[in-house]
This record gives C-alpha cells, sequence and structure tokens, in this order.
C-alpha cells in the first residue's frame, strides 16, 4: 500500500498563527496526533470547525485515525442536521460546543493547548478516502465528491507549484471557508506543503480583513473572492501592502484586479477549478485574459463540452463551463449551461430551483432565471417571475425561503398574471427577458 | 418591545432595500425584531457584507466584529439599527 506525507515541512517551521501565538509543523502534529486518539467511535468526521486551524487540525486527526472527513455544503443547522442523519456512526468536530446539536461531538479545545513537538512527519495511506465534499447549495440531495488521500496531496503540491507564493515564509490570511474546495486547497493544504503560515481567523468585515493583515509580517497573502475583494476596494479604509492575492469562485473583472495591484503593490492571480477537480488553470487578470491550464491537467473535448483528466484524480471531470482553446493550450471561459448556477461558490439547477417554486400551493406557473448580468462586481442574483393569482409577495417569498438556500433566493420576485410561453409550451429567453424588464420598469 | 419602525430604523430599512436590490419588498414589511438573515427575507452572508458597506459609506461608521458579535448585530433591523447608534455616539 502506498502512503504519502500527511505534510512536507521542516519540523521546526512555523505553520499556523493561532491566535497570535506561531505554531511550529512538530506542534501542528503533535496537536493532531492528540485529537486523533480522543476522537470516539469508527465513524466519519464531520468538520464544522470556524477556525481556520482548528480545522486543520481536525482533518489532520481524521486523516491519522484513518478516518473519512465530511465537509458540508454550508453550516446551516438543516444541512448538519441531514448530514448527520445520514451518518449516524460519525462524530462532529468543532471549536465549540455547538447548542442543540443532537449528535455525538468532540470539541478541539484540549487539542489545542498541547505543547508537546513531534519527532517525524506521519504518512497516510494514498488510498484512504480523505474527504466527501457536498456541493449543493440548494435544498434536496447534495452530489457528493470523493477525494482520496492522493488527490488531496497531489493537488496541494500542484498548487504550490503552479501559483504559490514561492520560497519565502509567507503568511496566508482568507475570507473563505476551509469547508468549500477552493477554501481548503488553499488555506489548509497549501501551508502543509508551500512555506506558507496559515492565519486561523475568517475576519469578515473590510476593516476586520484590512486590519488583520497589517498585522501580519511580509510577505503576506489573501485567499478571497471577486465579491470580498470589491467590498474591501470600496470601504473607506485605506488599502494595506498585500504580496500576493488570489481570486476565484467566480470572473474577477480586470479593472478590479488593476486597483488592487496599484493599492497593494501586489500581484493578482486569478485561479480557476471545481469542486470535483480543485484548482486546474491560472491567470493573472490585470495582464492577460486566457487560462493556463496546470501542466498536470490534460483538457479533451467531450460533445459540446471539456473534461479535464488528471494522474491524481480517481476520474475524468466533465467541466460545467464552455471553454473555447487556443492552439496553445490556454483556454478562455465561455459561460455555462444556462441551468447551472454558481452563486457565491454554492451550485443549484435552476430546473430544480423552478420546481421547487412550482411545488408551492397557490403557484400556477412561474420560473426562476438568471437576468441579464448587472456587469459589476455584485453578487448576480436569480430573479422570479410567478402566477400566483390566490398568493402575496410576501407569502410567495415566505414560502420561497423555508425552501431554497439565501443564496438563490430570487430578487426580485414578481408577480405576473401569466409568463410568455410558446404554443409548444417553452419559454423562450427572450420573451422571458422582455418581459422580467417591463415588469421591473413598471414596478414602482 | 414595539413591532412599530421607529425613524431611524425605516431609514435603515430603505437603506437595506436600496443597497440590497429588494425592490419588491416595502421598508415597512421589515419587522424591527424579525430574524433579517437566513429567514424569510431571504437574505445571507454576501448580502452582510454589501450591507456593511452601504452603512459605512452612509452612516460613516465601521462595523467590526467578531464572528459571536457579528450574529447578535446582526440578529434583526433594531439590534443592527441599535449597534450603528452606539458607532455613532
Amino acid at each position: 500500500m502506498t502512503h504519502l506525507p500527511l505534510l512536507e515541512r521542516k519540523l521546526s517551521d512555523p505553520i499556523a498563527s493561532y491566535k497570535g501565538e506561531l505554531f511550529t509543523t512538530a506542534r501542528h502534529i503533535a496537536q493532531a496526533q492528540a485529537l486523533s486518539r480522543n476522537l470516539p467511535g469508527e465513524g466519519a468526521v464531520v468538520n464544522l470547525c470556524h477556525d481556520r486551524y482548528a480545522f486543520a487540525l481536525a482533518l489532520a486527526a481524521a486523516l491519522l485515525a484513518g478516518r473519512t472527513t465530511l465537509l458540508p455544503a454550508n453550516r446551516l443547522p438543516a444541512t448538519v442536521d441531514d448530514l448527520l442523519r445520514e451518518h449516524p456512526d460519525s462524530v462532529a468536530v468543532s471549536e465549540e460546543t455547538i447548542d442543540g446539536l443532537n449528535h455525538r461531538q468532540i470539541d478541539v479545545q484540549a487539542a489545542l493547548s498541547v505543547s508537546d513537538e513531534a519527532t517525524r512527519i506521519p504518512s497516510i495511506p494514498a488510498d484512504l478516502l480523505a474527504a466527501i465534499v457536498f456541493t449543493s447549495g440548494s435544498t434536496g440531495p447534495s452530489s457528493r465528491v470523493f477525494k482520496p488521500w492522493r488527490t488531496l496531496h497531489d493537488s496541494a503540491v500542484i498548487n504550490a507549484r503552479e501559483y504559490g507564493p514561492g520560497p519565502d515564509l509567507t503568511h496566508l490570511v482568507a475570507t473563505v471557508p476551509p469547508q468549500h474546495m477552493w477554501g481548503l486547497e488553499t488555506t489548509i493544504l497549501m501551508p502543509w506543503f508551500a512555506p506558507v503560515v496559515m492565519v486561523s481567523c475568517q475576519p469578515f468585515f473590510a476593516a476586520d480583513v484590512l486590519e488583520l493583515i497589517d498585522e501580519m509580517p511580509r510577505p503576506r497573502a489573501l485567499v478571497s473572492t471577486p465579491v470580498h475583494l470589491r467590498n474591501l476596494t470600496e470601504s473607506p479604509e485605506p488599502l494595506v501592502a498585500i504580496d500576493r492575492i488570489y481570486s476565484a469562485t467566480a470572473p474577477l473583472s480586470p479593472n478590479l484586479a488593476r486597483r488592487l495591484e496599484a493599492d497593494c503593490q501586489g500581484r493578482v492571480t486569478e485561479v480557476y477549478g471545481c469542486s470535483e477537480a480543485g484548482c486546474l488553470a491560472w491567470r493573472e487578470p490585470v495582464r492577460e485574459q486566457r487560462w493556463h491550464l496546470f501542466k498536470a491537467f490534460r483538457l479533451s473535448q467531450a460533445g459540446p463540452r471539456y473534461r479535464v483528466e488528471a494522474e491524481h484524480l480517481p476520474e475524468a471531470v466533465t467541466l460545467m463551463d464552455r471553454l473555447k482553446v487556443a492552439a496553445d493550450g490556454t483556454f478562455s471561459l465561455e459561460g455555462r449551461d444556462h441551468d447551472l448556477v454558481n452563486i457565491a461558490g454554492k451550485r443549484a439547477s435552476l430546473a430544480s430551483l423552478t420546481q421547487t417554486l412550482l411545488d408551492i400551493d397557490g403557484v400556477l406557473d412561474g420560473i426562476i432565471f438568471q437576468p441579464p448580468e448587472p456587469g459589476d462586481e455584485r453578487v448576480a442574483r436569480l430573479a422570479a417571475l410567478v402566477v400566483a393569482p390566490r398568493l402575496t409577495r410576501q407569502e410567495l417569498r415566505k414560502a420561497l425561503a423555508q425552501r431554497i438556500d439565501p443564496a438563490f433566493m430570487p430578487r426580485p420576485l414578481k408577480l405576473v398574471e401569466a409568463l410568455p410561453r410558446a404554443e409548444s409550451g417553452k419559454l423562450p429567453r427572450q420573451s422571458l427577458v422582455r418581459l422580467y424588464e417591463r415588469v421591473c420598469e413598471t414596478a414602482g | 418591545m414595539s413591532a412599530e419602525q421607529t425613524p431611524s430604523e425605516r431609514k435603515l430599512a430603505e437603506l437595506i432595500i436600496e443597497s440590497l436590490n429588494l425592490e419588491d419588498l416595502e421598508p415597512e414589511e421589515i419587522e424591527p425584531e424579525k430574524q433579517l438573515f437566513g429567514g424569510e427575507y431571504g437574505l445571507d452572508s454576501i448580502d452582510a457584507l454589501e450591507l456593511a458597506l452601504a452603512i459605512s459609506k452612509t452612516y460613516g461608521v465601521q462595523l467590526k466584529a467578531d464572528d459571536e458579535k457579528n450574529r447578535h448585530v446582526f440578529a434583526n433591523l433594531r439590534s443592527l439599527n441599535d449597534h450603528i447608534e452606539s458607532l455613532r455616539a
């Protein structure tokens, strides 16, 4: 059986900054070993840690114990409850006791105070199912992505090589959660395999983010998303020096990237990927619009879409985005199939969201769709046109809010007399957009 | 405990609707003590971020919070308005 190391850092290197204290790799391993010994039962570990360092500790502990980590699509109580019900033998791990959680749970606090130092780097079976990532944002069955340790390990090594911050020890602050693949690969796995210090908090407001970055020594990096980055540049707080800025989950405009590079005196790198394949291409939007595929990946056409394959992936992955590939292997993104939407890193099918809408008592007809893009960095929300003569808008919104993730709540949500369906019953996009624009104009 | 909006709460409700593109909601529909995020208004954490930005521009105050406090401040219209007023005082 092949084994791969849990991490590849010198034991004496700092690997994490936790509440102002630097932890060495040796201490990080010792803490993970302590937590690993205390994991009850034999089932999977549901990692609910908010704190980035606590998350890393819980993931390492699960790997050391040969357990699979389950990563819920979000931390909404309903999502977590469903996940735990489906995995009755699992244990929930967090840095705080979660009230009202009727499930076996363990707190990482005790492990955090362990000050022993490990003397060797442990190995993990390459075939161990290290994580199952749940990707659905809407209610209903989530889709699962299986990540053997080999996949996570190799992804981390590839990422460090392709877009890592380089040989100088870099402090890395992030605004994204570690449960999501973008956050997991960059903020947890990158520090395990590159000279990077993970900074434990997850700052939220612009002022908090800038203050935390400013406390860190240079070089320092920020892992974020276009929404958070736009929020930073629009905040009245002055920006601070950031040597490397990484963005993913949605396209970053060249304008915003230019502004960040000028005001932060750093380099902006955009990364493209998906939960199934992980990070797979990069570009620097200030200098070019085309994407560079990582060397470990191969692209092949599969009907109208593209597939990526790589040695370390369990299977080929069909990409949801439409690609236009040039002779030199670089590519551009040309949108995605209209049914699939990705909002704030959460995915859903418009058809299934519309089905949820139609299932509401009193709704005669309706559609949830993507309106024409606003064209700035704001999150493009969905819109809905609904025929429901017996319902008020408030009743409708309330009914819908109970059934779908807030990320996909249509806004605006408009009541109309009828949808412009063609004779076939189909709803041509053009007619839909025309009605939508008319309704938005006339509404007060 | 009143379900009526105070004048300053009304102003904040208008800012919420304007900054979050909630045109199909009327300001008075945002009840002062009803859960603002994750409830029936369908608002999420990205809205919280947008709203914080709009608040800093309109009121000249910076929202700063650790996770714990953040959850409490954003609980409803009233708690958010009280927090802004305490920052401005």
